[in-house]
C-alpha cells in the first residue's frame, strides 16, 4: 500500500469542513460513535448526552420525556435510518478513496508495524478484536470520540469534551510508546 | 433519496473520503503520529480543530447546538478509548472507512466495536 496521502492542511480542511456540514445540515454536532451507536440499536441520546439538569430521557423509564428535551436547545438527534445511512455512506467514501489511492480490495495484511507488534496470525484478529470492544464501549462511555469529542467537542471549546479529548490522546500515545518498548 | 437522508448521506460520503485519502485508517501513519515520529495526522487534527473554533465562533449561535456535560463515565471511557485506538488503529469512524477500503482485520476492528457499544448499552439499561 504505497498510496501518496494528503497533506495535512488539505486533511485538516477536509475534516474540519465535514464537521461543520454536518452541524449546519443536521443541526447537532458530528459524532460518530454515537451514529453507530443509533444505526446498531436506534437507541435515542444516550445518558452521556444529556444535560447534568434536565428531564430524565433516553431509558424506558421515562415516557414523559420527549427526545428533543434530552439533547438540550431543542434540536433532536439523528434518527436511526439517517444514521444508518451515514454509517453506510462513509463505508462508500472510504471505497471511493481506495479506489482513488489505488489501494485494491480485500486485504489481508495492514500496516508492518502492526504485524510487527502482534503477528500474523489469530492472536493478531484478537487483538483488533478486543481492542475494538475497548473503542466501542470506551467511546459511549465516555459520549464521544475522535470526531464527536475531538472534532465538534474541542470545536466549540467544550471543556468536558477538551479533557476527554487530552485522555484519549495522552492514553494512547502511552499506550503505543509502551507497545513499542515490550513487544519488540 | 430524501433530503433528509441526503444530509446524512453527503457528510458521510465526504468523511469517509477524507478519512482514507488522509491515511487516517492507515495503522502504521497513525502509530507514527501517537510515538512522535511523524506528526502529518496531528497537524491535520489540530488544523481542524482550530478550523472549527473558528467556524463555530463565527456561526455556532444561530445552530443552537447541545453542550457537552462532566458525567462519570467521560475520562475512564476516554481512558478505555485510548488504549483500544492504539492498539487497533481504528476510532469508530475509522474502522468503518477500512472496511469500505476493502480491509479484512478491520471486520474483526468493527465488530468489536459493535459488542463494545451493546455492551455500554447493556450496563446503561441494566
Amino acid at each position: 500500500m504505497n498510496a501518496t496521502y494528503w497533506p495535512w492542511w488539505l486533511g485538516g480542511l477536509g475534516l474540519a469542513g465535514t464537521a461543520a456540514l454536518y452541524a449546519w445540515l443536521r443541526g447537532v454536532p458530528l459524532g460518530v460513535s454515537g451514529l453507530l451507536e443509533r444505526s446498531l440499536l436506534g437507541s435515542g441520546p444516550s445518558k452521556t448526552d444529556r444535560p447534568a439538569v434536565g428531564p430524565d430521557c433516553g431509558v424506558p423509564s421515562a415516557p414523559s420525556a420527549p427526545a428533543s428535551a434530552c439533547f438540550g436547545s431543542g434540536s433532536a438527534p439523528p434518527e436511526r435510518l439517517p444514521s444508518l445511512v451515514f454509517v453506510v455512506s462513509m463505508m462508500v467514501g472510504g471505497a471511493l478513496a481506495g479506489w482513488v489511492g489505488g489501494q485494491g480490495w480485500g486485504h489481508l495484511r495492514r500496516a508492518p508495524e502492526f504485524h510487527r507488534f502482534f503477528g500474523e496470525g489469530w492472536g493478531a484478529v484478537a487483538v483488533l478484536f478486543g481492542g475494538g470492544i475497548l473503542v466501542g464501549f470506551g467511546t459511549r462511555w465516555s459520549g464521544g470520540c475522535t470526531s464527536g469529542h475531538g472534532l465538534s467537542g474541542c470545536g466549540r471549546l467544550q471543556m468536558p469534551s477538551l479533557v476527554a479529548t487530552g485522555t484519549f490522546f495522552g492514553v494512547a500515545i502511552l499506550t503505543s510508546l509502551l507497545m513499542e518498548r515490550i513487544l519488540r | 433519496m430524501s433530503p433528509l437522508l441526503l444530509r446524512s448521506a453527503l457528510p458521510g460520503l465526504l468523511l469517509g473520503f477524507v478519512v482514507g485519502r488522509l491515511g487516517f485508517t492507515d495503522y502504521g501513519e497513525l502509530h507514527r503520529m501517537l510515538v512522535f515520529s511523524d506528526l502529518r495526522l496531528f497537524s491535520a487534527f489540530a488544523l481542524a480543530v482550530n478550523l472549527l473554533v473558528l467556524v463555530f465562533m463565527t456561526f455556532g449561535k444561530g445552530l443552537k447546538l447541545p453542550n457537552a456535560t462532566f458525567h462519570r463515565g467521560l475520562i475512564p471511557g476516554a481512558i478505555l478509548f485510548g488504549v483500544g485506538w492504539a492498539l487497533t488503529g481504528a476510532c469508530p469512524g475509522v474502522a468503518l472507512v477500512q472496511v469500505g477500503q476493502g480491509s479484512l482485520p478491520a471486520l474483526a476492528s468493527l465488530a468489536g466495536i459493535g459488542v463494545g457499544i451493546g455492551l455500554r448499552q447493556w450496563g446503561r439499561t441494566r
